[in-house]
């Protein structure tokens, strides 16, 4: 142990001024960075005087809680950006930008991501933002891009409030999150012999809630009964003590919203227990590629609703169809796309398409454009309404079956028969 | 179906349990309160995902790899850093083991991605069945492994000429100096050693959970009610700890909702510290003179 | 170095009041104002860690707690300035209460008691959705003037929040609480013996603590805007203050703000580079400060002699 100490003494002192000139670094950084440039402008550069490249700043998640889902949305984001690079740039008005993305990791951290959406606007000069995962850091990052009055195509955040505040500037691709489970119930309604009792179990985090309860009034709406409606800890390591309350209901349905973990901890806990309800889904988890690795034989026959799925029958002149969009990915990054990435990259065509119809940067002009847009995508109809929620879209459901994800629900897109009851 | 809810509460217990052992060693010996200790986890459930996925072996086979290189990094890790600051104190050792956190999660993540893995078995989710009772094997396993484990360490730490040591530098320290023990050794085998059983409940843990880089972290606030409620530095107190905090949480999700079980833990553990501090199983000795 | 101290001192408070006025952007604004706010909160734990020699890890609870407070005040309508006071007054008042239990706990115990009330606070909070949005988080009233008012509002609040908090440590320090925390670190039982009334200091020192604390999370409430409960009751983000309270050099002054400057400016600097390994890098330095500096990045400025000396005993 005393051998160590001689570093405390010359090395040590090395340290600690290499330290302290790091501060002096930090602090001149900082100020000479920033000096010589105007107090933070509240407009975008005006196009004309603009060079032909713009920038679009996106402050996602690469480490902590959300790093998989930012790491898929990061990917969604650069396979639009090449492949607009790639055919030339956006057409605005006379002149013709290519577009450039400029990262930041938000550290899955809300203070983090609101600094770090600042310093997109006034440092980086970005004309547009894309936003971060997760409708709470969006909350509280598009409160200041408001302020700004910078645009904020939020690509994976829908919770009802974040739209409630009739901000000007912020727009959402997906649908809201309350519809999320709606096709696996109207589906499930369908269904010989139909079911008649549900439970919603729901991580208790502001999306899931969402979700859970748009789930409740629409089981009720179709006169199914709510037998059991609980929340659990974000998170949670086990949930086998709640399911076993489930079990002791025994519920036709079981639906379980939240994220990748909670439903594969559900699935292999209830596999357990020694028991299925005739109906299990969830939101996000059981699209997601790693869900049917993960968990194997156990992961047939489940359920999911999904904003986008790869074999919907959509399509567009720019991706081609879904089909398409997919293959295409895939051959890039390896992985077949969820909407994780799906939704960025239509997001960008989104961008693309307002700004054609704009003829500007001018914030204003294109929050107008894409208030009127109304496109067919590959990922969907899109449709704004005056709060920037994307009213034309709708989920899709799935069941997994062989290790595919086939869809079944809405009748156009269906591709096969459910398994029901889950044997 | 209460009785069940039991059982679930009772098995999982005992991976807290698991859990707990080595950082209430490390606490009650070194008196350093190892925040690293949930990477350690995170470290046991990559080696055996990796093991799994490239060489194809079971957990059962691959935990005692897990354990011997998880020993090693523990030893290196207290031996070459924690040792330099030890004598600075808890509040001193706290943060760099925060900061050894920090690295080895991190690393974690930048090695493996932020991709789910899981170790997947045939036999995953098979179990016994007991009248209307389920009890999964792995979780039947996990608990016997754990009862296994820690009658393996008390061997060890009362049969063994290191382990011997190890008890003798918990009890007093100056007297084991005088008695000619190499502190900083010591130090860094009780640092291994609970490194190794992190490491274990992490390979067991590979079969129940899909995990990415983050996952040890939800265990370590668990590890230190435990730690509290079943005794600073004893082994049975960890696991009894464990099984209690399970019950614990168990009942509180069937009587007031999955919400409260932290609210409950904490009840808990405060009415421990205010009227039985040395913990259900604790001595009052055991690392008390150095806090 | 240490003669130069009060000029440094002088001349950072200068710069720092005067810099807006040149036109720094929006982003180094909000990055200084963080760093005020760290060097408010960490100055608030310093009086726990520092004089009364309790690690007060979850501290954070009453940030959490101020802010809800001020959330849940300011959606009925209360003004920002008298919502903050109340953060303030119920902060203190449930640091005087869960204190009164609590602070009969020393060391480790007592670390990990403030973490387990942090994880509980969390849970009830979660658990009132009528009151507190629950896991749907809660909106606050925005900030009604424009951007820069807007940052020009926060930048100096948060400046007033990170001296006052400076200033109350200086002053307890010097106070016959100051004395009598200082008693009580050094041996509990001594102090008692010569008539501090030990349990009266303890739960006044968390309360000012905690009154402190929750000011700044009413700040910090009404500058994001929303809140949701993972993020305000974060056991990850007390810890990050209370390292940079002790990186900088608990129970001193000027500790804390060092710490503050260092920690927060280097990681802007290392993520700015670094993108992906940003917290590996922040893991080292964290490992390296400790090893190299174990007072304190203060010992910086110690007399030189103290420094050689020790040198010479160990090498």
């Amino acid at each position: 142990m005393f051998s160590f100490k001689w570093t405390r003494t010359r090395a040590g002192r090395l340290l600690a001024t290499l330290l302290t000139t790091l501060v002096a670094v930090g602090l001149i950084a900082g100020c000479s960075k920033s000096e010589p440039k105007p107090a933070a402008s509240p407009t975008p550069a005006p196009a004309a005087a603009a060079p032909k490249t713009m920038k679009i700043g996106v402050a996602v998640s690469m480490t902590g809680n959300f790093s998989k889902e930012g790491t898929l949305m990061k990917q969604g984001y650069d396979f639009w950006a090449e492949k607009i690079n790639a055919v030339g740039g956006i057409k605005v008005g006379n002149d013709t930008y290519k577009v450039e993305l400029v990262y930041y990791d938000d550290k899955s951290d809300t203070t983090t991501s609101v600094k770090l959406t600042e310093k997109l606007i006034t440092e980086d000069k970005v004309s547009f933002i894309f936003g971060p995962y997760s409708s709470g850091i969006t909350q509280a990052t598009s409160a200041i891009s408001e302020k700004y009055k910078i645009i904020t195509i939020g690509t994976t955040s829908n919770t009802p409030a974040l739209y409630e505040r009739n901000f000007k500037y912020l727009f959402g691709t997906l649908p809201l999150a309350p519809t999320y489970l709606h096709p696996v119930i109207e589906f499930a309604a369908t269904l010989d012999p139909k079911p008649k009792t549900a439970a919603i179990i729901t991580p208790d985090n502001l999306f899931a809630l969402s979700a859970a309860e748009g789930a409740k009034a629409k089981v009720e709406s179709l006169g199914l009964q709510v037998v059991l409606n609980e929340k659990f800890p974000m998170g949670a390591k086990d949930v086998s003590s709640l399911l076993s309350q489930v079990k002791a209901k025994n519920p036709d349905m079981l639906l379980v919203t939240g994220f990748f973990t909670d439903g594969t901890l559900v699935v292999s806990q209830l596999k357990e227990l020694k028991w299925s309800p005739k109906l299990l889904a969830f939101t996000i988890s059981a699209s997601i590629p790693d869900f049917r690795k993960n968990l194997g034989a156990d992961a047939e026959n489940v359920f999911g609703a999904e904003w986008w799925l790869p074999n919907m029958k959509y399509e567009d002149k720019f991706y081609g169809s879904a089909r398409k969009f997919a293959d295409d990915f895939k051959a890039k990054y390896g992985i077949e796309p969820t909407y994780h990435a799906a939704s960025p990259a239509v997001s960008g065509l989104i961008l693309q398409k307002a700004l054609e119809k704009a003829g500007t940067l001018d914030s204003d002009k294109v929050a107008d454009a894409l208030r009127s847009l109304e496109l067919e995508t590959f990922f969907g109809k899109i449709r704004f309404d005056a709060q920037g929620r994307n009213v034309a879209g709708q989920p899709g459901a799935f069941q997994i079956q062989k290790g595919e994800l086939v869809e079944l629900w809405p009748k156009d897109i269906a591709r096969g028969k459910a398994v029901y009851p889950r044997p | 179906m209460q009785l069940q809810i039991l059982v679930n509460g009772l098995l999982l217990g005992g991976l807290y349990g698991l859990v707990t052992i080595g950082f209430s060693l490390v606490w009650g010996v070194t008196n350093v309160v190892n925040i690293a200790h949930s990477s350690f986890i995170t470290l046991g459930a990559y080696g055996a995902w990796l093991l799994y996925s490239r060489l194809d072996l079971g957990p059962f086979t691959s935990l005692p790899i897990v354990m011997a290189v998880m020993f090693l990094v523990g030893f290196a890790i207290q031996h070459q850093v924690i040792n330099r600051v030890i004598r600075h104190g808890l509040v001193m050792t706290l943060i760099i083991t925060f900061g050894v956190d920090l690295i080895l999660t991190n690393a974690v993540l930048l090695t493996f991605s932020a991709d789910y893995r899981a170790v997947k078995l045939p036999y995953s989710s098979s179990g016994l069945t007991l009248g209307s009772i389920q009890v999964p094997y792995l979780r039947l396993s996990i608990f016997v492994l754990a009862l296994v484990i820690m009658a393996l360490l008390a061997t060890f730490l009362s049969r063994t000429r290191s382990g011997r040591a190890i008890r003798a530098t918990a009890l007093n320290q100056e007297a084991a100096l005088l008695m000619g023990v190499t502190i900083d050794r010591v130090y860094a085998t009780t640092y291994g050693v609970a490194a190794a059983i992190a490491g274990g409940a992490g390979v067991l843990m590979s079969t129940l959970y899909s995990f990415g880089p983050e996952v040890g972290r939800g265990f370590l606030t668990r590890a230190f009610v435990i730690t509290v409620l079943g005794g600073l530095g004893s082994l049975p107190g960890a696991i009894l700890g464990g099984v209690l905090l399970g019950l614990i949480e168990a009942v509180t999700t069937v009587s007031l909702g999955a919400g409260y079980t932290e609210v409950m833990a904490f009840a808990v553990l405060v009415a421990i510290l205010l009227f039985r501090p040395q913990g259900l199983l604790g001595k009052r000795f055991y690392g008390g003179a150095k806090s | 170095m240490r003669k130069l101290l009060p000029y440094v001192a002088g001349a950072a408070v200068v710069v720092t009041l005067v810099l807006p006025a040149f036109g720094v952007t929006g982003y180094w604004i909000r990055v200084l104002s963080l760093v005020f706010m760290a060097v408010s909160l960490s100055q608030a734990m310093n009086i726990m860690i520092g004089l009364a020699g309790y690690p007060a890890m979850g501290n954070l609870v009453f940030f959490g707690t101020g802010a809800y407070v001020t959330a849940i005040l300011m959606t009925k309508h209360w003004a920002f300035p008298l919502a903050a006071l109340a953060s303030a007054a119920v902060a203190a008042l449930y640091a005087a209460l869960v204190g009164l239990p609590v602070l009969r706990l020393k060391g480790a115990y007592f670390a990990i008691a403030t973490i387990g009330i942090n994880e509980a606070t969390r849970e009830i909070v979660l658990n009132l959705p009528n009151l507190t949005g629950g896991g749907k988080g809660i909106n606050v009233p925005f900030f009604s003037g424009g951007v820069h008012a807007q940052q020009m509002f926060f930048y100096y609040l948060m400046w007033g929040l990170g001296a006052l908090a400076t200033a109350v440590v200086w002053y307890v320090r010097r106070s016959p609480l100051g004395y009598g925390l200082r008693a009580l670190k050094a041996d509990e039982d001594a102090a008692a013996v010569i008539g501090i009334q030990i349990v009266r200091h303890k739960v006044t020192a968390w309360a000012i603590s905690a009154a402190l604390t929750g000011l700044t999370g009413a700040a910090y409430a009404y500058w994001l805007s929303f809140l949701e409960p993972a993020p305000v009751f974060d056991v990850v983000l007390s810890v990050k203050y209370y390292i940079i309270a002790i990186l900088g050099g608990a129970g001193t002054i000027v500790g804390p703000i060092l710490g503050a400057f260092f920690l927060e400016l280097l990681s802007e600097v290392v993520w700015s580079k670094f993108i992906s390994m940003h917290m590996l890098v922040l893991g080292f330095t964290v490992v390296l400060v400790v090893i190299f500096l174990p007072k304190g990045l203060v010992s910086l400025l110690q007399p030189k002699e103290r420094r050689a000396g020790e040198g010479r005993r160990e090498s």
